[in-house]
C-alpha cells in the first residue's frame, strides 16, 4: 500500500514537473512566434529549451535514472554553441541594417508571400527626460585636435 | 499544479464542471491574456495590460485548483513558490516591450527554473544551470545594451507579428499538452518505460520504482551522476565538446568575415528593409 | 500542531545563519577601519585613532570608528536622482547584498562541534549552514556570477556615464576572470574528488599536505583570478576612483551605497575564506589542530580560530596589495587573464590529472613517501617552468598609444606582416 502511495506521489511530481515544462514550452514558442527583436527572439529560444530540462528531469526523477540529467547537459552544451553562434549572427545581422528588427529581413522571404508591412505604426513617446544640467563655467577651451589624436608618452 | 489529472478520474477539486469545459475555459482564458499582454501597435493601454494579467493569474489558478497535491506541504510550498516565479517571469519575457527589462525578467524565470529543478532534486543541473546561463543572459544583456537604440524604443519593440494567432496556437499546444499529461496515470505506469529497461529490473517492478527514485537523491549524486555522463555517455561528451569548439571557431570565422562584407551588402539590404 | 514546530536542524540552522550574518557584518565594519589603518601604515600616516568612547575623551585607538562612520551613513539623505530607472536602481543593491550573503551558505566557516545529544539533531554539528549540499562550490560560483548582475545593473539603472562604464567594465573583467578561477579550483577538486568545501578541508587535514604545497600553479591561478573577483585594487577598474569617479554606485547615496560597500567587502571575504580552506588547509595546522572528526570544545574553538586567523592574514595581504601595487590598463587585464592565466590555469589542471591518474601505480612501485615526493615536486618544477615561460611569451610593457595611421579594421594587414596591433606609432609612421 505505501508502495502504490509513493508511486501517485512519484506521479504527481511528474506531472508537477512536465505542466511546468510544457508552460515555458508553449510561451516560448509565443514569444518565438510573435516577438520581433532578434534578442527578444533568442530569449525565446532559450525559454523553450528550459521548458525541456524540466520535462526531462523530471522523467529522470520518476524513473530514477541518470538519464534525463545526462539529456539536460547536453542540451546545456548545445544551447551554449547555439548562443555563440546566434548572437554572432544577431551582431551581424545589426551591423548591415542597424536594426534588431526581424522584419528588417524579410527580403529572405518565400517568393510567393507578401512582404509585411506595418500598417499602424505606434506613435512615438515625445516627452523628452528632463536630465540635470550642470551651469556652464567659463568659455570652452580651444582643443588641440592632433593632441588629442595622438600621446606624446604614455 | 497538474490540471485535469483528478479530473479525469473524476474526483478533482471543481468535479461539478466537466473537464472538457474547464480546459476550454483556461485556454481561452491564456490565449485572451497573452493576446492583451503581448505589445500591439498603440492600441495596448493599461487597462487592457491588467486585464491581461488579471486572465493569465485566473488560467494559472485554474491548473494550481485542478492539480494533483504532492503529498508533502513543505515540498508543495516551495515547488509552487519556484515555479510561479518561473513561469510568471516567463510570460514576463516575451510580453515586456523593452529588451533589457525582457533580459532581467528572463535571468529570473531562470532563478526559478533552477529551484524547479532542485526540487525535483536535480541538485547539480540547478545550480549549473545557473553557472552557465549567467554569463550568458550577461552577454546578452550587454548586447542589448550596446545595440539597443538610446532613444526609447524602436518601432519593432512595440509591435508583434500576429500577437492573436500566435498566443492561440501556444495556448493550444499548452490544452493538449496537458491533456495528454493529465492521462499519464499511476495504473499503468510502464506505456513510456523502455521494455529493455523493465526487463532489466526484472519484469513486472512497480514497486522498484520509488525505491530507486530515492537512490537518486543520495548525498553522492553528483559523483554518481559524473560516473554516468563520462561511463555511459562518453563518446556523446566528446561530441559535445567538439560540437562546442566548433561552435566557437565558426563564430569567430562569421565575425571576422562579415566585418569586410557588411559595408557592401549594407546598401541592398536596407533597400528591401524600409517597410 | 508538532508539525508546524521548526525542528531542531532548522533551529540549527537559524543559529548558524544569525551567528554567520552578525559576525560577517560587523567584520566588514572593522575590516573597513583595518583597511583604512593599513593605508595609513602605507602611506606613513597615522590614520583613524581618534573616535572612542562618545562624551569621554577615552580614545581607545580609533575602535569606534565603524560605529562613527556606519550612523553617518545611514542616517544620510536617501537620494534617488530623477533621471535614474528606479526599479532597477532599488533592487541592484538588494540583489547585490543578497548573493553575497547567500554564498556563505556553502562555506564552512569551522571543523565541527563535539556531540550535542540533541534528539532530531544529527551529531557532529558542522560549522556549516547548509551541511551536505553536494554542490557546494558550484553554489559559490553560481551565486557570484548572479552578483555581477547587482553591478552591472547599479550600473547602468543610474543612467550615467560612469556608472555604465563601470559595470560594463566590471561584467567583462568577471567573465574573464571565472575560468581561470574555475580551472584554479578544479585542480583541488579532482585531487580530493568531492565538491564539498569541509570535505576539502578534511582531505587536506587529512594528509597534512596543503593544496598549495601540492598545487603551486593553481593556488597563484586562483589567487590571483580571487583578486580579479573580488576587484580588489590591481583590479579594481569596475570602480577606479581615478577615471569613473565612483564607478558604477556614482549615483548611490545613503543606505544603498553602504549596501554596495558592504558586499564589497564581503567578495574579499569570501575569497580569503575560499583560498584559505582550498588551499591554505582551513582549520588544519600541523601539532595544534588533530586531523580528525573527533574533537573536544577546546579543539572545536581551536580549529575555529585558527581558520579566522589565517582568513585575517590573507585579508591582511589583500589590502597591504591593495597599497602597493597600481592599477592595471584594461588591456592588460585581459591579456593577463586570456593569454597568461588561462594557459597556466590548463597546465595546472592537466599536472594535477595526471599525478592523480598515475599515483596508485607509483604508490605500489616507490612506496608513500616517495610518491608524495614525487607529488610535491613535479608540480614545483612545472611552476617554476611556467612562470619563467609566462615571463618570457608575455611583454614585459604594452603601449596603448592609438594607431592612427591605418583602419583599426583592417585586421588582415596585421596578419599578413605578423606584426602586432600594439606597435608604437611612432615606430609605425616610419614604417
Amino acid at each position: 500500500m505505501t508502495t502504490l502511495i509513493l508511486l501517485g506521489t512519484a506521479l504527481a511530481l511528474l506531472q508537477n514537473g512536465l505542466v511546468v515544462g510544457a508552460i515555458l514550452f508553449s510561451l516560448g514558442l509565443i514569444g518565438i512566434l510573435s516577438r520581433r527583436n532578434l534578442i527578444v527572439m533568442f530569449l525565446s529560444a532559450e525559454l523553450m529549451l528550459q521548458g525541456i530540462s524540466v520535462s526531462l528531469v523530471a522523467w529522470s526523477r520518476y524513473h530514477g535514472d541518470f538519464g534525463g540529467h545526462v539529456l539536460v547537459i547536453f542540451v546545456l552544451s548545445v544551447a551554449a554553441c547555439e548562443a555563440a553562434i546566434a548572437l554572432v549572427f544577431v551582431l551581424q545581422a545589426f551591423t548591415r541594417t542597424g536594426r534588431l528588427d526581424s522584419a528588417a529581413w524579410q527580403t529572405l522571404r518565400e517568393a510567393t508571400l507578401d512582404r509585411s508591412v506595418d500598417h499602424e505604426i505606434p506613435s512615438l513617446d515625445t516627452s523628452t527626460p528632463s536630465f540635470p544640467r550642470l551651469t556652464p563655467a567659463g568659455r570652452s577651451p580651444d582643443t588641440d585636435e592632433h593632441a588629442g589624436m595622438q600621446r606624446d608618452h604614455v | 499544479m497538474t490540471p485535469f489529472v483528478r479530473l479525469f478520474a473524476g474526483t478533482g477539486n471543481l468535479e461539478f464542471l466537466s473537464p472538457g469545459i474547464l480546459l476550454a475555459v483556461a485556454v481561452t482564458c491564456l490565449a485572451v491574456s497573452l493576446y492583451l499582454l503581448l505589445p500591439k501597435s498603440g492600441r495596448d493601454g493599461k487597462a487592457s495590460r491588467r486585464i491581461g494579467w488579471l486572465l493569465g493569474l485566473i488560467t494559472l489558478g485554474l491548473f494550481i485548483a485542478t492539480g494533483q497535491r504532492l503529498g508533502n506541504l513543505g515540498e508543495e510550498t516551495v515547488f509552487l513558490t519556484v515555479s510561479l516565479v518561473a513561469v510568471i517571469s516567463a510570460a514576463a519575457t516575451i510580453t515586456c516591450r523593452s529588451p533589457v527589462y525582457a533580459a532581467i525578467w528572463f535571468a529570473l524565470c531562470l532563478a526559478g527554473v533552477s529551484g524547479v529543478l532542485l526540487v525535483l532534486g536535480a541538485q547539480f543541473l540547478g545550480v549549473a544551470t545557473i553557472v552557465v546561463y549567467a554569463g550568458a543572459i550577461l552577454v546578452m544583456f550587454l548586447f542589448v545594451l550596446m545595440l539597443a537604440q538610446p532613444s526609447g524604443l524602436t518601432t519593432s519593440d512595440r509591435v508583434t507579428n500576429e500577437p492573436l494567432l500566435s498566443a492561440v496556437a501556444g495556448a493550444v499546444l499548452l490544452g493538449l499538452l496537458s491533456l495528454s499529461i493529465g492521462r499519464l496515470s499511476a495504473e499503468e505506469p510502464l506505456c513510456c518505460r523502455p521494455p529493455s529497461k523493465a526487463a532489466a529490473l526484472g519484469a513486472t517492478t512497480v514497486e522498484k520504482i520509488p525505491t530507486e527514485s530515492v537512490n537518486l537523491l543520495a548525498s553522492d549524486q553528483v559523483a554518481r551522476l559524473g560516473g554516468e555522463l563520462f561511463g555511459h555517455h562518453l563518446v556523446a561528451v566528446e561530441a559535445v565538446g567538439i560540437l562546442l569548439l566548433v561552435a566557437l571557431i565558426g563564430a569567430i570565422a562569421i565575425v571576422s568575415n562579415g566585418l569586410e562584407g557588411s559595408q557592401a551588402e549594407t546598401s541592398s539590404l536596407q533597400e528591401g528593409s524600409h517597410s | 500542531m508538532t508539525a508546524l514546530l521548526p525542528s531542531p536542524e532548522t533551529i540549527a540552522a537559524l543559529v548558524k545563519i544569525g551567528l554567520l550574518v552578525g559576525g560577517l557584518m560587523t567584520a566588514a565594519a572593522y575590516l573597513v577601519l583595518v583597511e583604512r589603518w593599513i593605508a595609513a601604515w602605507v602611506q606613513d600616516r597615522r590614520g583613524p585613532n581618534r573616535v572612542g568612547i562618545p562624551l569621554t575623551k577615552i580614545r581607545l585607538f580609533g575602535l569606534g570608528q565603524p560605529l562613527a562612520d556606519g550612523l553617518k551613513i545611514i542616517f544620510k539623505e536617501d537620494f534617488t536622482p530623477r533621471h535614474v530607472d528606479k526599479v532597477l536602481y532599488n533592487a541592484a543593491p538588494l540583489a547585490l547584498l543578497t548573493a553575497s550573503l547567500a554564498i556563505f551558505a556553502a562555506i564552512p566557516f569551522g571543523s565541527v562541534l563535539p556531540p550535542l545529544n540533541i534528539p532530531g539533531l544529527p551529531d557532529p554539528v558542522p560549522f556549516l549552514v547548509a551541511p551536505g549540499l553536494d554542490v557546494g562550490v558550484l553554489w559559490v560560483f553560481a551565486l557570484s556570477s548572479i552578483a555581477v548582475y547587482g553591478v552591472l545593473l547599479g550600473g547602468w539603472a543610474s543612467n550615467n556615464k560612469y556608472g555604465f562604464l563601470g559595470g560594463l567594465r566590471s561584467s567583462a573583467q568577471l567573465v574573464a576572470y571565472e575560468i581561470p578561477l574555475g580551472l584554479g579550483l578544479l585542480g583541488v577538486v579532482l585531487a580530493t574528488g568531492s565538491l564539498q568545501l569541509d570535505i576539502i578541508m578534511n582531505k587536506q587535514a587529512e594528509t597534512g599536505l596543503w593544496y598549495v604545497f601540492a598545487q603551486p600553479l593553481g593556488f597563484v591561478v586562483f589567487l590571483i583570478a580571487s583578486f580579479a573577483e573580488a576587484a580588489r585594487l590591481p583590479f579594481d577598474l569596475p570602480e577606479a576612483e581615478q577615471e569613473l569617479v565612483g564607478g558604477y554606485h556614482t549615483e548611490y547615496a545613503g543606505i544603498k551605497l553602504l549596501l554596495f560597500l558592504v558586499s564589497e567587502f564581503l567578495h574579499m571575504v569570501t575569497a580569503a575564506f575560499l583560498i584559505v580552506i582550498m588551499f591554505l588547509g582551513g582549520w588544519h595546522f600541523w601539532g595544534i589542530t588533530g586531523s580528525t572528526q573527533e574533537v573536544t570544545w577546546v579543539g572545536a574553538f581551536l580549529r575555529f580560530g585558527i581558520l579566522s586567523a589565517k582568513i585575517f592574514a590573507v585579508i591582511l595581504f589583500f589590502m597591504v596589495v591593495r597599497w602597493s601595487w597600481p592599477r592595471f590598463r584594461f588591456d592588460q587585464l585581459m591579456n593577463l587573464a586570456w593569454k597568461v592565466m588561462l594557459p597556466l590555469g590548463l597546465l595546472n589542471l592537466v599536472v594535477v590529472a595526471t599525478i592523480e591518474e598515475f599515483r596508485p601505480a607509483l604508490q605500489s612501485a616507490l612506496g608513500n613517501s616517495l610518491t608524495t615526493g614525487v607529488a610535491v615536486g613535479v608540480p614545483w618544477i612545472i611552476f617554476f617552468g611556467g612562470l619563467i615561460c609566462a615571463g618570457m611569451l608575455t611583454p614585459s610593457s604594452t603601449d596603448n598609444r592609438p594607431i592612427r595611421t591605418r583602419d583599426p579594421f583592417d585586421q588582415e594587414r596585421h596578419l599578413e606582416k605578423d606584426e602586432p596591433m600594439n606597435k608604437p606609432s611612432s615606430e609605425l609612421v616610419e614604417a
